[in-house]
């Protein structure tokens, strides 16, 4: 009678911390620039991305951001960046690697606003630090750099590209949109007016 | 090639009457506005079109495969899954060419658009022009029952 008792104790010791992790703001905003919108979110966008990929930044500025604003923050989905750098791409890899580590210090979303805006300029010089540091302030920078050295910052990365390897992804931008574990994808930059439409349908009234 | 020619216009007409309803059917099958996305990424249509095209596409693909398997007017219907899959085909190229990663769009979402998929494109297209040009003039008559029974 005493054990049941006890094991009745931590069952609902364990559902109270379940609780307080679901309502914490680390679980609403997923702890990361990376994942934006609460983990319970109805519908949750995946999308697989590379920092030197012409059609992402397209992506990235006339799509996700309008999503960002009017779906993620407001606790409607939950937005989840992947990174996906492609081989074609010589400096995507340190672009992913300098973002991640700017995640590490809460700058994801604006390094990764500075690597699309000024894409042309890095992914032809490759001086993609300088395009980071631009938005950071020194002391930022330079813990930036040093993260980006961390092999756990690189597994971070690793680990998108070796799930973006499973779910056969080919190219860069692809969605993966899923509800009620049921998920389908598009590729290629999409825009937002057509996607709002479908993100309508699949929130429902 | 006279008793030959009605066979080889049925065999098209199924093959590609398949391919028609299928398409039709994966389209059909899943929220129109997902399929919108898929041509959204073409990235060659303003969005009132692609509106219209996610529509009335997927019902065009099941009317030509109904037509092209009831064998009504296979001239005219033939041509016209020319011209439709000449424009599919056409697109196709035109984005994989400028390397665009995107859908194909063919048989709903989820498939690249690729080398294989301009291929399998490229050999309907291929099939669709054979069986306008077979099914062409006023001579081309349906084929009988002992035509229909040698052929199955």
């Amino acid at each position: 009678m005493v054990k049941h008792a006890r094991s009745a104790r931590f069952a609902l010791a364990g559902l109270a911390l379940a609780f307080i992790f679901i309502s914490s703001p680390l679980a609403q905003s997923g702890g990361s620039g990376r994942a934006v919108g609460p983990i319970t979110a109805k519908v949750t966008m995946d999308v697989y991305s590379d920092f030197q990929c012409p059609h992402c930044k397209i992506l990235a500025e006339q799509t996700l951001n309008r999503v960002m604003e009017d779906y993620a923050l407001k606790g409607r989905i939950r937005l989840v960046h992947h990174d996906f750098p492609l081989p074609m791409h010589p400096y995507a890899r340190q672009a992913a690697l300098l973002a991640a580590a700017a995640d590490k210090i809460g700058k994801f979303h604006q390094v990764s606003e500075a690597l699309f805006k000024q894409q042309d300029a890095w992914a032809a010089s490759g001086k993609v630090d300088e395009v980071v540091d631009s938005v950071l302030t020194p002391a930022e920078a330079k813990q930036v750099r040093q993260l980006a050295k961390d092999p756990a910052v690189a597994a971070v990365v690793q680990r998108d590209v070796d799930l973006g390897t499973r779910l056969n992804i080919t190219s860069t931008p692809t969605i993966i949109l899923t509800k009620d574990l049921k998920s389908n994808r598009v590729a290629g930059s999409v825009s937002y007016p057509i996607l709002k439409r479908y993100l309508d349908q699949l929130l429902g009234p | 090639m006279a008793r030959l020619k009605p066979r080889i216009i049925l065999l098209l007409r199924c093959l590609l009457g398949a391919v028609f309803l299928y398409a039709a059917y994966t389209k059909l099958s899943q929220s129109w506005l997902l399929f919108a996305l898929s041509i959204d990424s073409y990235q060659l249509l303003p969005e009132w079109a692609v509106l219209v095209f996610a529509r009335t596409l997927p019902w065009t693909e099941l009317a030509l495969g109904v037509l092209l398997l009831s064998g009504w007017k296979t001239r005219y219907v033939s041509i016209g899954a020319t011209a439709i899959l000449a424009l599919f085909f056409s697109v196709m190229v035109y984005q994989y060419a400028g390397g665009t990663g995107i859908d194909c769009g063919c048989f709903g979402v989820g498939e690249a658009l690729s080398a294989k998929t301009l291929a399998r494109d490229g050999a309907l297209l291929a099939a669709a022009c054979l069986l306008a040009w077979l099914a062409r003039g006023k001579g081309h008559a349906p084929l009988s029952d002992a035509d229909l029974i040698g052929t199955l």
